[in-house]
């Protein structure tokens, strides 16, 4: 099993260097961050000099070594737009992120899989068919427009949530009070995952009721509900922890404009002032640090998958 | 067995009831996003009157903060959205299609690179590269539709990828195989045809994702630019409370309009990935 | 009748081995699903392959159709060698060993008429001009027995039986001088079967053909091949004329598979059975491969490995035992 997952983590390896360098030639062909600067102190020299104190004067290959061997150090640069420590400001957004990030995950799964398996269960009846169209409506609803639909309801209208940040502004910020703040976001990216979810849910559990070894369980006259929970669910679980691994990446995407309509001070809403101001380092350290989460991710999906299935080979 | 026939996929296919529907109603979407020029009562980037005016006769839905047509507007934007979402998607099938056609014909050291490549495309998240593109291009039409072709096609790549892997062990490749038949007669008259099916079905989920996310793109405001109209942009200007609270002839029809495209898109690749399965018989 | 006595196919020493699930990160260890093979077929006649699931007689058939590349030994097809060559070099040579697979489901790309299926090939070696392919589809049909109205059809507007049909079709379409069935008629009904098997028949008397034909049911191997190799755990244990084979056989797990078929004559089912034990597996690395099986099983077996040797002084008749069957077994 180790040597399963030390082989894993040497092939992540490469990758995530493949998208590290990715991000590097997309975000230099977006042109240097020296233009964004203005100011009536920035004349040509001061901009030659902080572009040689970046080192953006060199050509782009030796950038990325520069870059890799400070990673490798454990450093993360400074921002360039406020001269703060990359790593200071995603430890101070992240935990906003996680838990949006979490907590969406546990409800979209809630939603999920008992709306799936029910769904499944109940195959080519109407209950079904109203279950599946349901849930393509949920994907297909842009998460903007429902995060706008719910502020003009749940806000505008009836004055029970509030639409922005995590705390109310001018309090310490109680537990309730970022609960409170945290519904709605929550519920936007849960809803939009569930979309989808419960279609996967409901075609893993219809593949697994299909199978022999399900017939003969039934057959057996072990009761419905026996058979379902004890027999099908358990075999379910496998698709649904490659969903869980999926959905990361989908989850981060996610948080970025969900963080951005509610300003919710996350990761999501540093990284979108980042891109507008091509503030190099802190792009690259929070794509770095989405790839590793993406990578674990899916290396945890493949842990997980080895665990459950017996007859996976490691 | 895998059934060939034209007719059976379309009876298979109109056993959704509701998907049949969902058709009817994209093409008449669609039809009136291609003759918006015939049908729209203004142009979409003149003020045609007052400012910020609910629906009237003359304006079904109002009129927006300068005065135009909203209804007009809202025929165009379909027309730009579609546009991106079926150029995106063109450019991405066409690019995972190729790139998984070779990567599970030729196997070895090419399919390991095309992978790796791909699973560095995958772990990306979608949205960062997507924003980072759109960063660097200047935001555009024609920009959100290179930058979506060339960041959604890596699902297509595997499908073909997988589905190539399949075919290429069946007994009829090998028959190919075992009677000189070229590679090139292999690849194209062979797999591909037998590949077509869960291409077409992944496609119009692509078509969906690519409408979505130019909606997004735009209503960030790095996708399609005003004064061209886009479903996404038009929803732009909700983000003003005031507008949101009491103006929503702004924003309503161009959301509700995204819901009813994607989700009749979502329901037809549904309806057509069950009347495509070969596994299904009529019941 | 073609010359029965000049050899078409000659396979020499053919091994192959594949990775296993065993064995360390960075070296695999491999297992042989073909181990030092050798038999030749003369023109005009029907070679025989027996043996259980996974002993290796796919593995040859595709060794010999140049699908896969052996990890040593050769293949020579009218004294030329055909697993030496690139494959662009033996593309000309292809149409001359054609071969039918037992899935008959997948042999057929369920995206095209019978009439393309048939017709592309021939056209693209030139086997005959556009003008006459559809003339040779409705020959090619007529002698496997569909109707010419087949040819419009899809493959699975068709039972398996006629599928089967139509791979055989294919494989002769080409004019072939080898043609290789890897179990055409295990996955058919019984009596399906048998009308395949007649078909077959026919087909050797009428066309001449060279055949290897490979199967597990001892009676269908029997019944259309002049000579027959068993083979297990990649290896050929017994080798002969088929009637020797099947009239005296002489290594033990010939014995067990042919005491494994019904008897269809009441006076003979008193006899004394030899029936097998446990499955076949790769543990045993020296000695006879059969030993953990084989009833007769000595203490010698275990380290001397058997050689094909001719059973008492008939040079046709080769066996793999080491020690040769004892004389009281052989009255039943």
């Amino acid at each position: 099993m180790l040597k399963y997952i030390l082989k894993k983590l040497l092939l992540a390896i490469p990758v995530l260097l493949g998208i590290t360098i990715i991000d590097f030639i997309l975000m230099n062909l977006a042109g240097s961050p020296i233009d964004m600067m203005t100011g009536p102190k920035m004349t040509e020299s001061v901009k030659a000099m902080r572009a040689a104190e970046w080192g953006l004067d060199q050509p782009l290959w030796r950038q990325y070594i520069g870059w890799l061997g400070e990673i490798l150090q454990g450093n993360l640069g400074y921002s360039y737009k406020t001269f703060q420590p990359v790593s200071g400001m995603i430890v101070s957004h992240i935990a906003p992120t996680l838990l949006l990030m979490g907590s969406s995950l546990l409800l979209g799964l809630v939603i999920a899989v008992p709306a799936g398996v029910y769904s499944a269960v109940h195959r080519y009846k109407k209950r079904d068919y109203a279950m599946v169209t349901t849930s393509f409506v949920f994907s297909s609803v842009p998460s903007f427009f429902m995060a706008l639909l719910l502020i003009y309801l749940l806000t505008v209208k009836l004055g029970l949530l509030p639409s922005s940040g995590m705390i109310t502004p001018g309090t310490q910020g109680s537990a309730a009070d970022v609960l409170r703040h945290l519904i709605m976001p929550m519920l936007v990216l849960g809803v939009s995952m569930a979309g989808s979810n419960i279609r996967y849910v409901r075609s893993s559990v219809l593949e697994i009721l299909e199978m022999d070894y399900l017939r003969t369980a039934r057959a057996k006259g072990i009761g419905r509900f026996l058979t379902i929970n004890k027999h099908a669910l358990r075999n379910a679980l496998l698709p649904i922890v490659t969903m869980i691994g999926m959905q990361i990446p989908m989850l981060f995407g996610g948080a970025v404009i969900i963080e951005q309509v509610f300003s919710w001070p996350g990761l999501g809403l540093i990284t979108m002032s980042a891109i507008m101001n091509r503030d190099f380092p802190v792009i690259m350290g929070v794509c770095l640090l989405s790839a590793v989460v993406v990578l674990i991710a899916n290396l945890l999906t493949d842990i997980a998958y080895a665990l459950v299935d017996p007859t996976i080979k490691y | 067995m895998q059934s060939s026939g034209f007719m059976p996929v379309v009876r298979r296919f109109c056993r959704h009831r509701l998907a049949v529907v969902s058709l009817f109603v994209l093409l008449i979407l669609i039809f009136m996003a291609v003759a918006a020029p015939l049908i729209a009562p203004f142009a979409p980037t003149k003020p045609t009157g007052a400012f910020s005016k609910g629906p009237t006769l003359k304006n079904i839905l109002g009129t927006d903060q300068v005065g135009r047509d909203v209804f007009s507007r809202l025929l165009y934007a379909m027309r730009s959205s579609l546009l991106v979402g079926f150029m995106a998607t063109v450019i991405s099938s066409a690019i995972g299609v190729v790139l998984g056609l070779v990567s599970g014909y030729f196997g070895g050291w090419i399919d390991k690179v095309i992978m790796s490549f791909t699973d560095m495309v995958m772990s990306f998240p979608y949205i960062l590269l997507v924003l980072v593109a759109a960063a660097i291009f200047e935001p555009g039409l024609w920009s959100i539709i290179l930058i979506l072709g060339f960041v959604d096609w890596p699902g297509m790549a595997r499908l073909v990828r997988g589905n190539v892997l399949s075919l290429r062990e069946t007994n009829f490749v090998k028959s190919d195989r075992a009677a000189g038949m070229p590679r090139r007669y292999i690849l194209f008259s062979e797999i591909l045809p037998n590949t077509i099916a869960p291409v077409l079905v992944n496609a119009t989920s692509i078509f969906a994702i690519s409408i979505l996310d130019e909606a997004a793109l735009s209503y960030l405001g790095m996708g399609v630019q005003p004064p061209t109209p886009s479903l996404g942009n038009m929803l732009g200007g909700a983000e003003s409370l005031t507008i949101l609270t009491t103006k929503p002839w702004l924003w309503l029809p161009a959301g509700v309009t995204i819901i009813v495209l994607v989700t009749c898109i979502n329901l037809v690749g549904d309806a057509l990935r069950d009347a495509l399965d070969p596994r299904n018989t009529l019941r | 009748m073609a010359d029965m006595n000049k050899p078409l196919l000659e396979v020499r020493g053919l091994r192959k081995t594949y990775p296993a699930s065993t064995g360390s990160f960075f070296r695999r260890d491999r297992f042989a699903a073909v181990e030092d093979v050798s038999f030749t077929v003369n023109a005009g006649e029907t070679f025989g392959i027996v043996g259980e699931s996974g002993c290796g007689k796919s593995t040859v058939a595709r060794l010999i159709m140049a699908l896969e590349a052996p990890d040593s030994g050769e293949v020579l097809l009218d004294g030329q060698r055909l697993d030496n060559l690139s494959e662009s070099r033996r593309i000309p040579l292809r149409p001359r060993f054609q071969m039918v697979f037992q899935d008959s489901g997948s042999s057929l790309n369920p995206r095209k008429t019978v009439s393309d299926i048939l017709r592309e090939p021939m056209l693209h070696h030139h086997v005959v001009s556009r003008k006459d392919a559809d003339r040779r589809v409705d020959e090619l049909l007529s002698l496997v027995g569909l109707p010419a109205a087949a040819k419009t059809r899809y493959p699975h507007e068709f039972s398996g039986g006629q599928r089967q049909r139509i791979c055989i079709a294919r494989a002769l379409s080409l004019n072939p001088r080898l043609v290789i069935l890897d179990e055409p008629v295990s996955a058919l009904d019984v009596s399906v079967q048998a009308q395949i098997l007649n078909l077959l028949r026919d087909l050797q008397k009428e066309l001449g053909l060279t055949c290897v034909f490979i199967g597990h049911g001892l009676g269908a191997v029997r019944y259309v091949s002049h000579r027959i190799a068993v083979m297990y755990m990649g290896r050929i244990v017994e080798t002969g004329d088929a009637e020797n084979i099947f009239s005296r056989p002489a290594h033990p797990y010939t014995r067990a598979l042919l005491d494994a078929a019904p008897v269809a004559d009441p006076d003979r089912r008193g006899r004394k059975r030899l029936t097998l034990e446990g499955e076949a597996h790769g543990l045993l690395t020296d000695g006879c491969p059969f030993r953990d099986r084989c009833p007769y099983a000595e203490e010698a077996c275990a380290s001397l490995a058997p050689v094909l040797s001719p059973v008492e002084g008939d040079e046709k008749h080769l066996s793999a035992c080491c020690r040769a069957l004892q004389q009281e077994e052989k009255s039943c």
